[in-house]
């Protein structure tokens, strides 16, 4: 977990075309560097693991309010570019129940994307040398983290959530406390205590998230590598 | 939700209502017009108007109210975004989770009064043949694997897997059983692969027939739908 | 003299997890137009050597055949004259609706859509799928689903339709419509059948020739009659012949009976006209 399924008609308009800009183009590079054979072979597998993330998704952590979505994993069994391919079908069927939107599908496939296409990279390239499920647990987390900071800091810029924190408003006019430089007295309204508190509920809340999607997927993988351990290995490691 | 994914999927087949007459495209096009007026909706009034024409159109069809559950997700995801519309005004505030609730509501309204080759074969159309044929497979592995997964939780509550005494046991079994899962979902994929490489598969989008189909009436009530949509917007 | 469809000799395959599965022994042989019942108990190899026919399988050792190419190698020739069905046909029917499965293989090799059309319409008629070209497949029963699954395969008039366990799973009565089917449409196009199974009873209506895989090894191999009279050896192979072939030994050692009968009716007709003596104690 390490995205919000961004709803329709909550970000502005040149966002989520952005977003579909961006996809699209992200797409068609995908599209071109899986070969056809190579496409071929893995689709099964991509509708596979396409299949288990929405299966994954509805399975309830007890009082966590997320859920897993095996985004890495599924970057680590079909590679980076038809991984994102999975991500996008899954996005397309989740933004018909409620999880996501038609407009924003290009926006959430590429925050997840992203997770994909790092946590790809982490487990068979920059620690290739490392084992197998400590690969995971560590390219898991880090993807997780980076894409969580990167998508917040999106949807912040995009619609100025990030703002509530550290501004009020007084009648008219924009009030912004400068909170590094007033003394704690001074700047303990009720907007700014709002903010920080708010940030630092977020910031739990995803550190939580990153490490509980690490951590399944350290065990996935751990069982896995015992009963099919060619799954994780690239083909040119096989 | 995976249960509501089958659950929507079985009122798509089996239910017969005017919105499961109406045909994909014009029903699709029909889709993006509301869609277009709910994104454009600038205020509670205009968002208001179109949740409950929404809500209408699922209460004459005589789908299932639990439906409604499933536009209430997107409530929970637009409050950050709300959250940020405080400031201005209350209004403004619940006008983003109203607007965040048509549009989850209007897609369940369509996904479930579309058989899913009717409506993945609509969107085939637009998409590349790779994305429409993995839609396809995903979709009917989904249901393959979500037999699958019932069978393996009931296997694992019956063995004593989820007790509460060692937390830390269950969670392992839990997420063993996924990979189990994963493991078992992979190769049945490949089976299929093998049964369709031997039907001569190339991955070159031929899995579905659908035929797109229009008639006059359509054009009719898509200029409607349009005009009260535009109406909304402009007297709202 | 028929044509040599299939021809396989000393098979042995090697899977990722190092099992080897073996098929040597007998000589396994299938003539055009010959229905041939592979039998064996769970777990002696009969999928892998189907696969082998197939063309999805390598063998590490051995010789397959199958129309005078090597499937693995001649794969994209040889797929097109192959009609299967798999073990579990939910693993093999993906189309979106039935009709959409069934026209899969015509389509793939390019047929007009109206030809596919007046095509899936007839095999469903005759399959009694005609109700069911709009449904969705997971909404089907497991017998529907296999008859979906055998329509996808007869469809393309193969010369070789190679079945995969076909039976299990269905009640009785499908199971003769089944075995119907299979007879009814291979006596019609001239279709040779490959059939494995560990259901014996309906093997003596169905097959010409029997094959019996035992512990990596083809041991015995000839008529349904042939085979089955064979106790001895079908037991050490775990397997137990047909109930009326039981019976049918029991009547012949009895003197009651001239042949063992391969079906109840071939038994009725013999017992016709037979006086047997009742000793009544009183």
């Amino acid at each position: 977990m390490s995205h919000i399924h961004l709803p329709d008609g909550v970000i502005p308009t040149g966002w989520w075309l952005l977003g579909y800009i961006a996809a699209f183009v992200w797409l068609s590079l995908a599209l071109r560097h899986a070969e056809a054979e190579t496409t071929r072979r893995k689709l099964p597998f991509l509708a596979a693991m396409s299949a288990l993330m929405l299966l994954t998704m509805s399975i309830p952590l007890g009082p966590l309010p997320f859920h897993l979505n095996l985004a890495v994993l599924t970057g680590i069994v079909v590679g980076p570019w038809l991984g994102f391919v999975a991500v996008l079908v899954v996005n397309i069927m989740l933004s018909f129940l409620g999880h996501g939107g038609l407009t924003t599908i290009g926006i959430n496939t590429l925050i997840t994307g992203l997770e994909v296409v790092l946590g790809w990279w982490l487990y068979h390239r920059l620690l290739g040398a490392w084992r197998l499920n400590w690969r995971a647990l560590t390219a898991t987390g880090l993807a997780l983290l980076l894409s969580s900071t990167l998508a917040m800091s999106a949807i912040g810029l995009s619609t100025g959530v990030l703002d509530v924190g550290w501004h009020e408003h007084e009648g008219e006019q924009h009030v912004h406390h400068d909170i590094t430089a007033a003394q704690p007295g001074d700047a303990a309204t009720g907007a700014n205590f709002l903010g920080l508190g708010s940030m630092g509920a977020v910031a739990l809340i995803l550190a939580t998230g990153v490490a509980v999607e690490a951590l399944a997927t350290w065990v996935i993988i751990s069982y896995v590598q015992k009963v099919r351990p060619e799954l994780l290995l690239e083909e040119s490691d096989l | 939700m995976s249960l509501k994914l089958a659950q929507v999927d079985y009122i798509a087949v089996s239910q017969r209502s005017f919105l499961h007459m109406w045909p994909t495209m014009p029903k699709l096009s029909g889709s993006m017009i509301l869609l277009v007026g709910i994104i454009a909706a600038s205020n509670l009034r205009q968002g208001a108007v179109l949740l409950c024409l929404l809500i209408g159109l699922l209460l004459s069809a005589r789908l299932p109210v639990w439906l409604f559950s499933l536009a209430l997700y997107p409530a929970f995801f637009s409050i950050p975004f709300a959250l940020a519309q405080l400031s201005t005004s209350c209004a403004a505030a619940i006008a983003v989770i109203c607007k965040a609730v048509s549009a989850a509501l209007l897609l369940a309204l369509l996904v479930a009064s579309t058989p899913y080759p009717q409506l993945f074969g609509a969107m085939a159309r637009a998409l590349p043949p790779l994305i429409s044929d993995a839609l396809f497979f995903a979709y009917r592995l989904f249901f393959i694997t979500l037999g699958s997964i019932q069978r393996l939780l009931l296997s694992l509550r019956q063995r004593g897997a989820f007790g509460r005494r060692n937390f830390v046991w269950s969670c392992r079994a839990a997420l063993h059983a996924l990979g189990y899962l994963m493991v078992n979902t992979l190769s049945i994929s490949q089976r299929l692969d093998q049964n369709y490489r031997l039907r001569g598969y190339g991955a070159k989008g031929c899995l579905t027939t659908e035929k797109v189909a229009w008639r006059a009436i359509d054009g009719v009530l898509l200029v409607t739908l349009a005009v009260l949509v535009g109406g909304v917007l402009w007297l709202g | 003299m028929a044509e040599r469809l299939v021809e396989m000799h000393g098979l042995c395959h090697t899977y990722q997890d190092q099992t080897e599965v073996r098929a040597e022994g007998l000589p396994f042989v299938v003539k055009a137009g010959q229905r041939v019942a592979l039998v064996g108990a769970t777990g002696t190899g009969k999928t892998t050597l189907l696969l082998h026919i197939l063309g999805l399988l390598r063998p590490a050792r051995g010789q397959v055949q199958v129309l005078g190419h090597d499937p693995a190698r001649d794969f994209g020739l040889v797929r097109w004259d192959i009609g299967a069905v798999m073990q579990n046909p939910d693993e093999q029917i993906i189309g979106p609706t039935v009709f959409d499965d069934i026209a899969f293989g015509l389509r793939a090799r390019g047929l007009p859509l109206a030809q596919v059309q007046e095509r899936v319409q007839a095999i469903a008629q005759e399959l009694g799928l005609a109700s069911l070209l709009t449904k969705v497949p997971h909404h089907l029963s497991g017998g529907q689903k296999q008859k979906a699954a055998l329509a996808g395969a007869l469809i393309s008039r193969p010369k070789l339709l190679v079945l995969d366990e076909p039976f299990s799973g269905l009640d009785p009565n499908c199971k003769r419509e089944l075995v119907h089917l299979i007879c009814h449409h291979s006596e019609q196009l001239g279709m040779a059948v490959i059939l494995s199974t560990h259901d014996l009873e309906l093997v003596p209506e169905i097959a010409h020739r029997v094959y019996v895989l035992h512990d990596g090894q083809l041991v015995l191999s000839g008529s349904p009659e042939e085979v089955f009279t064979c106790v001895d050896q079908l037991r050490a192979a775990n397997l137990q012949p047909p109930a009326v072939i039981q019976l049918g030994l029991q009547l012949v050692e009895m003197g009651l009976i001239a042949q063992v009968p391969l079906s109840l009716e071939a038994g009725k007709n013999l017992l016709k006209g037979t006086r047997v003596k009742v000793k009544v104690h009183r």
